[in-house]
């Protein structure tokens, strides 16, 4: 069976058979994997740390024939608020779930993979549900299926100011292109979600954001994910039912 | 293979439990049919009884066959410390230190959000309630040590600051007889943090 070494983040973690766990890693080299950790639900096991979601580690695979096996690893950060804070743990989790349907099992993706370093970088410190937001938003413009909020999708025009977008269409229409199915979108929205797109992780300057304009960037974003992923994300139910008891 | 029909049936069975897979089926099928009719009788016998009068204790949710369960009912155990575990089979490994007088509160799960299982899918609410209607000094919070379990941990702490109840979690660090050479960062780090005088 052959070894190889890969550098990855944990996107998720199942329980599996007596005291092994499924993971589902992202990784620099080849993309989402999944693997199996065997008996590191043990207290004595050497992997049980490292096979936590969120972990950054650089990991030590066999190949096997249905699934690869996690032989050791050598942390390269764990995470904090991202374990101990429920709500930035709702929001990555949410980050994480999306990369997981994005990301096309074996194919590597590094720029992806420097991008999610970055978001989950960026929830050590910074407001969890725009993170999220912006980090969705950026996951989309890797996957292809960004929707075009600069320029009208059916005659090219550039828009300025308010607009209305048509996720049938794939973005923006200009006033004279707009029909019925059409979102109305305002401009503050619109240049806030192309604000998100281009958001430099690496120098955040602060930004205002207006809690209207929040709404309707994630309702967009929301409604496009359930259209394009035909199913709910299970995060997404998990954050409601927090914001549900906080309200 | 094609089994005879109830040979396929009881390995059918088998097959959905966790950890048994078809060939392992196949094994336990086969040593059924080889057992006396008596102890295959009593095993099943024994299945049903276990479904029949096994339920949820109404204070604790810990699965026991009374209720309330004989934990609950002991007058000689600590009913001011309450030790909530994620799951029945966290009972029983506390139970096995046999230094813990306290009793216990089950949640059933811990907060998951790519499993969505929210606050509202484990037992949080009961545990509130029997904390308003008891006198209860102390919570030991002794979820998991992942991210889940701690999760859940630090959530319910937050819940109860507000009752003036102390709230404690239950130390995290180097398995005892391990190596410290052999220790993984984290843990390693969780030990760190969690060092205390002495």
């Amino acid at each position: 069976m052959a070894q190889y070494t890969t550098e990855a983040i944990v996107l998720g973690v199942r329980n599996w058979g007596d005291a092994d766990k499924m993971l589902t890693l992202f990784s620099r080299e080849h993309g989402r994997i999944k693997a199996a950790a065997f008996g590191c639900r043990r207290p004595k096991s050497p992997l049980a740390g490292g096979m936590q979601m969120f972990n950054h580690l650089d990991l030590q695979l066999t190949e096997g024939e249905r699934i690869d096996t996690v032989k050791q690893y050598t942390l390269h950060h764990h995470f904090k608020r991202l374990s101990e804070d429920l709500t930035t743990m709702a929001y990555g989790s949410f980050v994480a779930e999306l990369t997981s349907e994005f990301a096309p099992e074996r194919e590597p993706q590094p720029a992806v993979f420097g991008c999610m370093l970055d978001i989950f970088t960026a929830f050590e410190t910074r407001n969890p549900r725009i993170t999220a937001l912006a980090g969705a938003y950026q996951l989309l413009e890797f996957s292809g299926l960004q929707l075009r909020y600069d320029h009208c999708v059916h005659c090219g025009r550039s828009i300025e100011g308010d607009a209305c977008i048509s996720m049938d269409d794939g973005g923006v229409l200009c006033a004279d292109c707009g029909g019925t199915p059409c979102i109305s979108l305002p401009g503050g929205v619109r240049e806030l979600i192309l604000h998100l797109i281009s958001l430099d992780w690496k120098d955040v300057s602060p930004f205002m954001v207006h809690r209207e304009e929040l709404l309707l960037a994630e309702h967009l974003l929301l409604k496009y994910l359930q259209g394009i992923l035909g199913k709910p994300l299970k995060s997404l139910a998990f954050i409601n039912q927090l914001a549900a008891i906080r309200d | 293979m094609q089994y005879i029909a109830p040979l396929a049936k009881l390995i059918e069975n088998f097959r959905a439990l966790p950890g048994i897979g078809s060939k392992t089926a196949v094994r336990l099928a086969y040593h059924i049919l080889d057992m006396d009719a008596d102890k295959a009788k009593g095993l099943a016998q024994a299945i049903i009884e276990a479904k029949e009068k096994i339920g949820y204790c109404n204070t604790c949710f810990n699965l026991s066959d009374t209720n309330p369960c004989h934990i609950c009912a002991a007058e000689a155990r600590d009913h001011s410390t309450i030790c909530v575990v994620e799951q029945p089979q966290d009972v029983d490994a506390v139970e096995r230190m046999r230094d813990y007088r306290g009793v216990y509160h089950v949640l059933h799960g811990s907060l998951s959000p790519l499993e969505g299982v929210g606050p509202e899918d484990i037992r949080i609410k009961e545990l509130l309630t029997r904390l308003y209607d008891a006198d209860v000094s102390e919570v030991i919070m002794a979820t998991n040590p992942n991210v889940e379990g701690e999760a859940t941990a630090m959530y319910i702490a937050k819940l109860l600051k507000p009752l003036g109840i102390k709230v404690t979690r239950i130390a995290h660090g180097l398995p005892v007889g391990g190596d410290l050479e052999y220790a993984d960062e984290v843990t390693l780090a969780k030990a760190m943090e969690n060092r205390r005088e002495i």
